[in-house]
C-alpha cells in the first residue's frame, strides 16, 4: 500500500488505495463538512492526548461530550420540528423521559436488551408524538407554546402518582447499561462514540431532509402557514409527519439515558433546568441550522462543566450569563459566525430543482 | 465515503488503544475524602461543611494511622448527570477513596451503577443519606458488586415507621390525642407510609401496613384525616382546615426538604388547626433558626431537634459539631450530624483494620463495627452489619423529639423510658421531660404570642 502526495497548483493530490483524491489548498474550498465531522469524531482522542500531556485522566471531560451528544440528539430534530411545524415545542424532554421509561421499564421488567428496547422506545415516541400531533393544527403560538410545556409537568406528576410503575423521584434502577468492557474509559470512550453515531445519524437525515422537496415545503410552512396552503401544500399532512417522527428521534435520547446510568429517574430530566439547556442548544446554533446545533451542544455542554468546577455556588448563575451575553451577541447563533465568514453561503438561497 | 470510513476506522482505533494505555493509578497519598453537595442547598452545604469539619479535627489529631486525610468538594448541581461526571472524576482523576454523596436516591442510583465498574481498579467507598430501599436491595442482593455503598439513614420503609412512630407515642401518651391528621409527602421514599409494602430480599423482608393503619392499630388512634402533599406544593390552609374541621387533635407531617414546611408552619399558625399541636417528620423544622424563618409562628410545633447546643451529649462529639456548626453560620439536621459522624466510623473502621488502603478490608471492618462514637446515634441504630433488610444501613429508632416554646427554645418531650431503653446515655434520658409539653393556645399565651 502506498500513499503519495503530489503538490499540484493550488490543490495537492493524494494517491491511495489505488486512487486519486484531490485537496483543494486555498481555506474556502475546504471540505468543511469533512472537517467538522473528523473534528467531531477524533474529540475524544484530542482531549485524551491533551489530558495524558498534562497527566490528569480525563474522565469528567468525556463525561461532558457526553452530555454535549445528548443535547444534540434531542436539539436536531427539535430543530427540523420547528422548521416544519413553524412552532416552538416547549415539551422536547417530555419525549426524552418517554423514551426513558419505556427502555427502563422493558429491561428491568422483562428483560429486555438495549438492542430491542432502542425501536420500542423510538416506536412508543413515534405513537405517543403521532397522538399529540393535532396539537401543531389546532394550537399556535402561546397556546402551543402551554399546551407542550405542561406534558413534562403531566408525565412527572404520573410518576409521583404511581410511584409503584414509575419509581417516583428514586427512579427505576437496574437498567441493563450498555457497555461493560471491563476498562472504564473504554466503557466510556464507546458511550462517546454511540452517542456520537446517534447525532451523526441524525445530522445526515436532518441534513438530506431539508435539502428535499420536503424540506422546502417545511420552509414555505415555516415562513407563512397560510401562504403555503394557498400554494396547495398540504400543510397539516407535513406538520403531523414531522412532529410525529421528530418525537420518536427525541425519545431515543432517553432510551441512551437509561442504558448509560443503568437507571432512569424521570423527574431528574423533566426539569425546567434541562429544557433550557435544549432552547439553548437550538437557539445558541443559529436559526434552523442543525450544524450550528452540534456546536452549541459542545460549547454549553463544555461551559456548564468550566462554570462548575471554576464558580463555585456561583456557577449556575455566571453560566446563565455567559450565555445570556452569547445569545445577546451572536444574533445568527454560532453557525452565523461561520457562514459570515463563509460570505458567498451567508445570504439563504433556494436550489429549485427542474424536471425536464 | 470510502475514504470517510477509513479515517472514522483509524480514528476510533487511536482512541481505543488510548484508553487501554492508561496507566493504574497508585494509592494516592494523603488519603482523599470527596463530599459531592450542592451548596445552593443549605442542608447539602452544611452536610459537606460537616464533612470538612471532621476531616480538619482528624488531621488535627493526627490523621488516621498517621495518614492525613484531603478533603474535596464537588458541586453536583442536584443534576444526576453533573453528580455522575463529579462522581467519575472523583474516584479515577482525583483519587477519592471514601466519597460522601448528598441524600438524592436519583443521583446516588447512577452513582452506585457508575461505581460498580469502576472499584475493582479504584477500591472506594460510598455513603450517602438517600432514602430508597432499592439501593440497599442492590448492596443485599449482589454483595460482590455493590459492597462499596452504605447507606447512612435507615431505607424508606423503615424510616417510615421505626422513626416516624415515635412522633405518635408522643401524640398518645404525652399531648394525650384520640384522633390524628396526617399529612403525607408524595414522594416515592413515603410509598410505604401512603400505601402499606412488602420488599423481600435474600436477608430478611421489611413489610409495612400504611401509615393510617398502623397508627390505628399499634397506638390506638383515630385517624381523621389523610392528605398527600404533592411535590413544590405551598397552599396547605385547605388541608389544615379539613384537618380541624374533622376534629383532629395532633397533625403528623411526613416531610422531608421537598415540602415547604416553613410556608407550612405559616399557614398553620393562621388557620383553624392552629391549636392543634403540628409535628413534622423532617426538613427545616430541625433547625432552631426555624423560629427565626417563621418569625416564631413555629411556636408549639414538634420536631427531632439536634441543632441545640445544650444537647445532652449522645457521645463525646455531639456537642461539639453543633457548636462548631453554629460557629459556622449553619444548622444542623439530622443528616449532618450523620455525615460528620460517618467519617469518625471510617477512622475507626481504617484503625480496626489497620489499613487505610486495602478497601476490602475496611469496608469488613465498617460492617463489624461497633460504633460508639456518633454524634446523635447510638451504636444499635447506627450498625451496618445486621443481616436483614437494613444491611450497610442505619435501622429506625427512637429520635430526639422536641416541642418549641418560648423564643424558639426545644424542650425535649420524648418519654425518657424509651430514650433508655433504645440505649441512649443516662444524661440523655435525663433530658427528656414530657411533663413540660404544653399546648400550643397555652403556649401563645406564656410566651405573649398573640
Amino acid at each position: 500500500m502506498e500513499i503519495k502526495f503530489e503538490p499540484r497548483r493550488g490543490r495537492l493530490v493524494i494517491h491511495a488505495f489505488g486512487r486519486k483524491y484531490d485537496w483543494i489548498i486555498e481555506p474556502r474550498y475546504w471540505r468543511n463538512p469533512v472537517i467538522g465531522f473528523l473534528i467531531w469524531l477524533s474529540l475524544p482522542l484530542i482531549v485524551t492526548l491533551v489530558a495524558s500531556l498534562i497527566n490528569i485522566k480525563p474522565v469528567a471531560l468525556i463525561s461532558t461530550l457526553i452530555f454535549a451528544n445528548i443535547l444534540i440528539i434531542v436539539s436536531i430534530p427539535l430543530v427540523l420540528q420547528i422548521i416544519g411545524t413553524g412552532r416552538v415545542n416547549f415539551g422536547p424532554h417530555f419525549f426524552v423521559a418517554l423514551g426513558g421509561y419505556t427502555a427502563a421499564l422493558l429491561s428491568k421488567n422483562f428483560g429486555i436488551s438495549p438492542i430491542l428496547t432502542l425501536p420500542v422506545s423510538f416506536i412508543i415516541g413515534l405513537l405517543i408524538g403521532l397522538a399529540l400531533s393535532p396539537i401543531t393544527i389546532i394550537s399556535r403560538g402561546v397556546y402551543f407554546v402551554l399546551i407542550t410545556l405542561l406534558l413534562p409537568f403531566i408525565l412527572a406528576e404520573l410518576a409521583y402518582w404511581r410511584s409503584d410503575i414509575f419509581g417516583a423521584e428514586t427512579g427505576i434502577p437496574g437498567v441493563e447499561v450498555m457497555v461493560h468492557t471491563g476498562n472504564f474509559m473504554n466503557d466510556l470512550i464507546i458511550y462517546f462514540y454511540i452517542s456520537f453515531l446517534i447525532g451523526f445519524l441524525y445530522l445526515l437525515i436532518v441534513d438530506r431532509v431539508l435539502r428535499s422537496r420536503y424540506g422546502f415545503l417545511m420552509g414555505v410552512i415555516n415562513e407563512d402557514e397560510d401562504v403555503a396552503a394557498a400554494y396547495g401544500i398540504d400543510v397539516n399532512r407535513i406538520k403531523v409527519i414531522v412532529f410525529t417522527f421528530t418525537s420518536g428521534a427525541m425519545a431515543v435520547a432517553g432510551w441512551f439515558l437509561a442504558h448509560y446510568q443503568g437507571s432512569f429517574t424521570g423527574p431528574a430530566w423533566l426539569t425546567p433546568a434541562f429544557l433550557i439547556l435544549v432552547l439553548l442548544t437550538t437557539t445558541l446554533g443559529g436559526k434552523g441550522a442543525i450544524y450550528g446545533v452540534v456546536i452549541s451542544g459542545y460549547v454549553i455542554a463544555m461551559l456548564r462543566e468550566v462554570t462548575r468546577t471554576t464558580f463555585g455556588e456561583l456557577s449556575t448563575v455566571a453560566l446563565f450569563l455567559i450565555l445570556l451575553i452569547l445569545l445577546y451577541l451572536l444574533r445568527e447563533g454560532f453557525w452565523g459566525l461561520y457562514r459570515k465568514r463563509r460570505y458567498r453561503e451567508y445570504e439563504p438561497s433556494i436550489r429549485i430543482r427542474r424536471k425536464t | 465515503m470510502k475514504k470517510l470510513l477509513a479515517l472514522s476506522a483509524l480514528l476510533l482505533l487511536s482512541v481505543a488503544l488510548l484508553g487501554c494505555a492508561q496507566p493504574e493509578q497508585q494509592p494516592s497519598k494523603p488519603l482523599v475524602v470527596c463530599a459531592l453537595f450542592d451548596p445552593r442547598v443549605p442542608v447539602f452545604k452544611a452536610d459537606a461543611e460537616a464533612i470538612r469539619l471532621a476531616v480538619e479535627e482528624i488531621n488535627t489529631k493526627g490523621g488516621i494511622m498517621g495518614r492525613q486525610l484531603t478533603y474535596i468538594h464537588e458541586d453536583t448541581q442536584r443534576k444526576v448527570d453533573i453528580a455522575v461526571t463529579a462522581y467519575r472524576s472523583a474516584v479515577l482523576e482525583k483519587g477519592c477513596s471514601i466519597v460522601f454523596v448528598e441524600g438524592v436516591s436519583e443521583e446516588v442510583m447512577a452513582i452506585i451503577e457508575e461505581g460498580a465498574k469502576i472499584y475493582s481498579t479504584n477500591p472506594h467507598i460510598v455513603i450517602s443519606s438517600q432514602a430508597g430501599v432499592e439501593t440497599t436491595f442492590k448492596v443485599i442482593e449482589n454483595y460482590d458488586k455493590y459492597k462499596f455503598y452504605f447507606r447512612n439513614l435507615p431505607p424508606d420503609p423503615n424510616l417510615n415507621y421505626e422513626v416516624a412512630r415515635w412522633f405518635f407515642d408522643i401524640a398518645k401518651n404525652v399531648v394525650g390525642a384520640k384522633k390524628v391528621a396526617l399529612l403525607l409527602e408524595d414522594a416515592a421514599w413515603t410509598k410505604c407510609a401512603r400505601e402499606g409494602c412488602l420488599y423481600e430480599s435474600k436477608f430478611g423482608k421489611f413489610e409495612s401496613k400504611a401509615m393510617k393503619d398502623w397508627v390505628r392499630d399499634e397506638y390506638g388512634l383515630e385517624v381523621v384525616y389523610v392528605a398527600h402533599i404533592a411535590v413544590g406544593e405551598s397552599n396547605f390552609l385547605p388541608m389544615l382546615e379539613t384537618a380541624a374541621k374533622n376534629g383532629a387533635e395532633y397533625i403528623f407531617v411526613l416531610s422531608s426538604w421537598y415540602t415547604n414546611t416553613v410556608t407550612l408552619t405559616k399557614q398553620w399558625a393562621a388557620s383553624a388547626a392552629r391549636d392543634i399541636p403540628l409535628a413534622f417528620f423532617g426538613g427545616p423544622a430541625q433547625w432552631i433558626r426555624a423560629w427565626n424563618l417563621t418569625g416564631g409562628d413555629n411556636l408549639g410545633t414538634i420536631a427531632m431537634i439536634y441543632d441545640y447546643e445544650a444537647l445532652p451529649p449522645i457521645s463525646p462529639l455531639t456537642q461539639n459539631l453543633v457548636k462548631k456548626m453554629h460557629d459556622l453560620g449553619l444548622s444542623v439536621d439530622t443528616s449532618v450530624s450523620y455525615y460528620y459522624s460517618e467519617v469518625y466510623r471510617i477512622k475507626e473502621a481504617m484503625e480496626k483494620a489497620k489499613t487505610t488502603e486495602n478497601i476490602d478490608a475496611v469496608i469488613k471492618a465498617m460492617e463489624e463495627l461497633n460504633f460508639t462514637n456518633h454524634a446523635t446515634i447510638v451504636p444499635k441504630f447506627n450498625y451496618f452489619g445486621y443481616r436483614n433488610a437494613n444491611f450497610h444501613s442505619y435501622t429506625g429508632g427512637p429520635t430526639l423529639n422536641a416541642q418549641i416554646q418560648c423564643n424558639g427554645t426545644p424542650v425535649y418531650i420524648m418519654r425518657p423510658e424509651v430514650i433508655l431503653e433504645a440505649g441512649f446515655p443516662k444524661p440523655v434520658a435525663d433530658a427528656m421531660n414530657p411533663a413540660a409539653y404544653k399546648p400550643p393556645a397555652e403556649l401563645r399565651k406564656i410566651c405573649g404570642k398573640t
